[in-house]
């Protein structure tokens, strides 16, 4: 039993470093890595880079950027740097726990689907086959209005809304993988279905579940901003689209307080990029109807 | 030989590759006379495709010629810019593609298919050419009233027959069928290899018969080359080389196909794998499949000769090199 | 043809009675008093309270709710909004805002679809040139901006500094009684930003489809026929590739109608336009169901019938089915 696992690893760690190789010769796959690991960083070190408290009254309001504020002040007078960099955690968290959500609630209804078939399958297909066809936005602001503001709720919304791609894809992989010859002999020495489940067909479905994850992800972030924009948020925990909100709020694009909305927009765009670039390079590298180009 | 419509010199075709330069076709010559039918037989990778390609000048974008001639008639067509190279397609070589293939475009009607080419490289008018269409459909034995239907509205053997009117449209010196009866069942595979042979009669027209099914090319070829690993290691008369096959390969691979003399023999089928192109065997590239390889097979790579007059092939036990 | 029709429709059909059913149970699922979902705000007159707790069955068991929801759907009847009191639900969107929305986004399918759609052939055609990489960039620079954030910019540049578009709204109030040449041109007018903005952000989306359809169909073996036979690229590209290309594009943009109902919204609340989109904004924070509750059908059955008619439009135009 050791004697395989050991093999296992070996050919897993070739897989991976086969990976690597292709995705590294990818220019925007590192782009898009380089991306994600800064703002990883800034959202870790956020409290030790920020110049002052994000929730401290520390300038005149509405300052435009000078030295001392180098992206000014809100209405309130808090330094607009500081929040920006805290934001980075609040949005990066929403948007990757959404987006987990999402890809977990997919996979699993997507494994189920396409590994029992019969009636499930229909039924399932069919509630996806709903989900996929109701526009998201306005969705999402009727679900918010139903189950009330804040963050948690938002993240919900996302995730109950998000979940559709990565079950459709997921069960259509699964429904391939189920007639592979590995599979059928795992059955024949008589692996229950969980076990089949969970030990030949998931793990060959991960490499695009992950790369679904990261088209999610990017939804996620997107939907997470407008929300957030439009109050929906905590004002406790302020991210990229409150800044937003609150400079709505202040009538910021009315006045031409510019060093209130580009910042925070340009962090959303930067970021939904990087996670973007990483999808086409993956997409490239996993697709195997890209893959043969 | 002045008749020759098609003579191909020491042609080389490489594929550059993620994983090294695949030589795909490595030094082959042989040659298509008019009115002639000649088979370029052999296993997958064997390189018969892409000689096929290159004559047409369709390889894929990592493919190369690197060497050699091909020669339509007078002209040299390995070497020629594209826009002319565009010009002599169909005009004066024709493809005919494998009957598994996609090669009708599903969306628009069969005779607009074959009649666009009269069209745009014969400058007919639209009515013109729908005559002219019909007049193909009656040649290769289809109503022409289907003319109107799309591809999809074809059986397997009608569209590999309109694929073969296409073919011979614009009255080419040579047409190159690609496993033309591949994936068509028997029947319907003897009716498209007797059309092809009545089109000779009464056209005169020439082809070169790519397939992997020597029974193909018993029916059909007057004269056929067997491909091994990017080389023709057997060429000759049909007859000839199938009643006296030197080389080990063309027996094995007559032996592998025992519905050609219709006998009942053991058939066998050849030990081992096609090598890998990346990868090709030192020496004689068949030597690790060979039943009678012997001691200079792993070394020296055979020369093609001439074992009898007309009959060429490349092994050591004939005396080549 | 008729069958494939006819079982398309079945399914849209089902996919109907569907929503129509979650819509009952979403708006039930909701926490509080289920009286104060349907009738409003709990500090409502008693009698007029017991009017519409009989009206909606408020009091009866929840499948009997359910029956007196089906009746009046089928009557059309879906209530009165809360914010414009003693408005009928179905007037308030299948009136001005309706065709707000509908222009807007008619108008900005088209112009995306056309230039996203050249660009791609261009970009399909010189596949990996400085212009294909070009455009590729662009197109994932533009999905990845937030619609409304794109909205604001675009305020903030051509309205604010460029002052060449309204900051928003619908028309100039006051404009209508300088009679409707002027009504309509200031209308336009106002319909800019939000158009650039729709158009900037599909149109990325548009040209990655096209161009990968496109490359798609470019392996296909008939492709090979095409360019053996030595015709023309325009021959080639248009007549034997596009045909081709352009039966799945035609349920994309069906599709497309989806997430151009979550760009109106994004920018509709921004540029104040007065369409749908706004609607179900202002609707969200007065905590108007009713409104809400007729939006999420009225949305869903606007996307089931562009569907169905991208269905219909796919067998008119693909022979294999015409013919099939």
């Amino acid at each position: 039993m050791s004697g395989r696992g050991a093999v296992r690893r070996r050919v897993l760690v070739r897989r991976l470093r086969n990976f690597w190789s292709l995705y590294s010769s990818s220019r925007l796959g590192v782009f898009g890595l380089a991306v994600i690991l800064f703002y990883t960083a800034l959202a870790a070190l956020a409290p030790l880079l920020a110049p002052y408290d994000p929730d401290e009254f520390v300038g005149r309001p509405l300052d435009s950027p000078s030295w001392e504020h180098p992206l000014g002040t809100d209405q309130m007078g808090r330094d607009l740097l500081s929040r920006l960099i805290v934001g980075t955690r609040v949005s990066l968290v929403v948007g990757l726990a959404a987006s987990a959500m999402a890809v977990v609630i997919g996979s699993v209804i997507g494994l189920v689907s396409g590994y029992f078939g019969g009636i499930l399958d229909t039924v399932l297909m069919r509630i996806t086959d709903i989900f996929i066809q109701l526009p998201t936005l306005p969705l999402m602001l009727i679900f918010v209005a139903i189950l009330g503001k804040g963050i948690f709720n938002i993240v919900l919304v996302i995730a109950i809304l998000g979940w559709t791609a990565t079950a459709r894809m997921v069960r259509s992989q699964t429904l391939s993988l189920k007639e592979r010859p590995f599979v059928e002999a795992a059955r024949a020495v008589g692996a229950g279905d969980l076990q089949i489940l969970a030990v030949h067909i998931a793990p060959n479905v991960v490499p695009l579940i992950f790369a679904n994850a990261t088209i999610s992800v990017v939804n996620a972030i997107l939907s997470e901003s407008f929300l957030s924009f439009l109050g929906f948020g905590d004002p406790r925990m302020p991210s990229w689209g409150m800044l937003l909100y609150y400079a709505r709020m202040a009538g910021a694009t009315v006045n031409g307080f510019w060093w209130f909305i580009v910042p925070p927009g340009v962090a959303i765009m930067m970021l939904a990029l990087g996670f973007a670039c990483m999808n086409y390079s993956l997409d490239q590298i996993l697709n195997p109807r890209l893959r043969k180009r | 030989m002045g008749d020759e419509v098609l003579r191909v010199e020491d042609l080389a075709v490489y594929y550059e590759t993620m994983k090294g330069t695949v030589r795909a076709v490595d030094g082959v010559s042989f040659s298509v006379r008019r009115g002639e039918i000649v088979g370029l037989a052999g296993e997958s990778g064997s390189g018969k495709t892409t000689t096929a390609m290159a004559i047409i000048r369709l390889l894929p974008e990592n493919g190369r010629i690197v060497r050699g001639r091909i020669l339509l008639g007078d002209l040299d067509v390995a070497s020629l810019p594209e826009e002319e190279m565009r010009r002599v397609r169909w005009n004066r070589v024709s493809m005919v593609f494998q009957g598994a293939m996609n090669a009708l475009n599903p969306v628009l009607r069969v005779g607009e298919q074959i009649g666009e080419v009269l069209v745009e490289k014969k400058g007919l008018s639209k009515r013109e050419a729908w005559e002219r269409v019909k007049e193909l459909f009656r040649l290769v034995g289809i109503d022409p009233s289907r003319a109107w239907d799309y591809p999809h509205e074809f059986s397997g053997g009608m569209r590999q027959r309109a694929m073969i009117a296409m073919a011979i449209a614009l009255n080419p010196d040579l047409v190159i069928a690609d496993e033309p009866v591949t994936a068509l069942d028997v029947v319907v595979q003897s009716r498209i290899l007797d059309l092809l042979r009545d089109l000779r009669d009464k056209l005169g027209i020439s082809v070169l018969m790519i397939t992997h099914d020597l029974s193909v090319i018993a029916e059909t070829c007057d004269r056929t080359a067997i491909m091994y690993a990017g080389k023709i290691v057997e060429y000759g008369d049909t007859e000839v080389v199938f009643a006296r096959s030197l080389h080990p390969y063309t027996r094995a691979l007559i032996a592998a196909f025992p519905s050609i003399t219709g006998e009942r023999r053991n058939f066998e089928p050849i030990r081992g794998d096609p090598p890998n192109m990346l990868e090709v065997p030192p020496g004689c590239p068949f030597h690790p499949r060979c039943p009678s390889r012997f001691e200079p097979c792993d070394r020296r790579e055979p020369e093609l000769v001439e074992a009898e007059p007309g009959h060429w092939v490349a092994c050591h036990l004939t005396g080549g090199g | 043809m008729r069958e494939y029709v006819l079982r398309r429709a079945a399914s849209s059909l089902v996919t109907f009675l569907l929503i129509i059913v979650l819509n009952f149970f979403i708006f039930r699922i909701m926490p509080g008093d289920p009286a104060r979902a349907v009738v409003g705000d709990v500090r409502m007159k008693p009698e007029i309270r017991e009017i519409l707790v009989r009206k909606f069955g408020l009091d009866k068991p929840i499948w009997v709710q359910f029956l007196y929801y089906l009746d009046r759907l089928a009557h059309g009847d879906l209530g009165y909004s809360f914010q414009y009191p003693g408005t009928p639900v179905t007037d308030l969107i299948l009136g001005r805002r309706m065709v707000n929305t509908f222009l807007l986004m008619g108008t900005s399918i088209i112009i995306s679809l056309v230039i996203g759609m050249a660009l791609g052939v261009v970009a399909a055609w010189k596949r990996g040139s400085k212009l294909d990489v070009g455009i590729l960039t662009f197109s994932l620079v533009t999905y990845s901006i937030p619609t409304f954030w794109m909205g604001i910019m675009i305020i903030l540049l051509l309205g604010f500094y460029g002052k060449l578009i309204p900051l928003g709204g619908t028309v100039t109030p006051g404009v209508a009684s300088e009679g409707p040449v002027q009504y309509w041109l200031d209308y336009l007018h106002h319909m800019i930003g939000p158009t650039i903005t729709l158009v900037l952000s599909f149109l990325g989306y548009y040209f990655l489809i096209m161009r990968n359809t496109l490359l798609d169909v470019f392996t296909e073996d008939y492709m090979l026929t095409a360019r053996a036979k030595g015709l023309r690229d325009r021959t080639i590209l248009f007549k034997h590739a596009m045909r081709n290309a352009l039966l799945p594009m035609i349920s994309v943009i069906a599709l497309e109608v989806i997430y151009l109902f979550s760009g109106a919204t994004a920018t509709e609340t921004v540029f104040s336009w007065h369409g749908l989109g706004l609607l179900v904004y202002e609707s969200v924070l007065r905590s108007d169901l009713p409104v809400l509750q007729g939006l999420f059908i009225f949305i869903a059955i606007s996307v089931l019938v562009a569907n169905l008619l991208a269905d219909i439009t796919y067998a008119l135009v693909d022979p294999r089915i015409r013919y099939g």
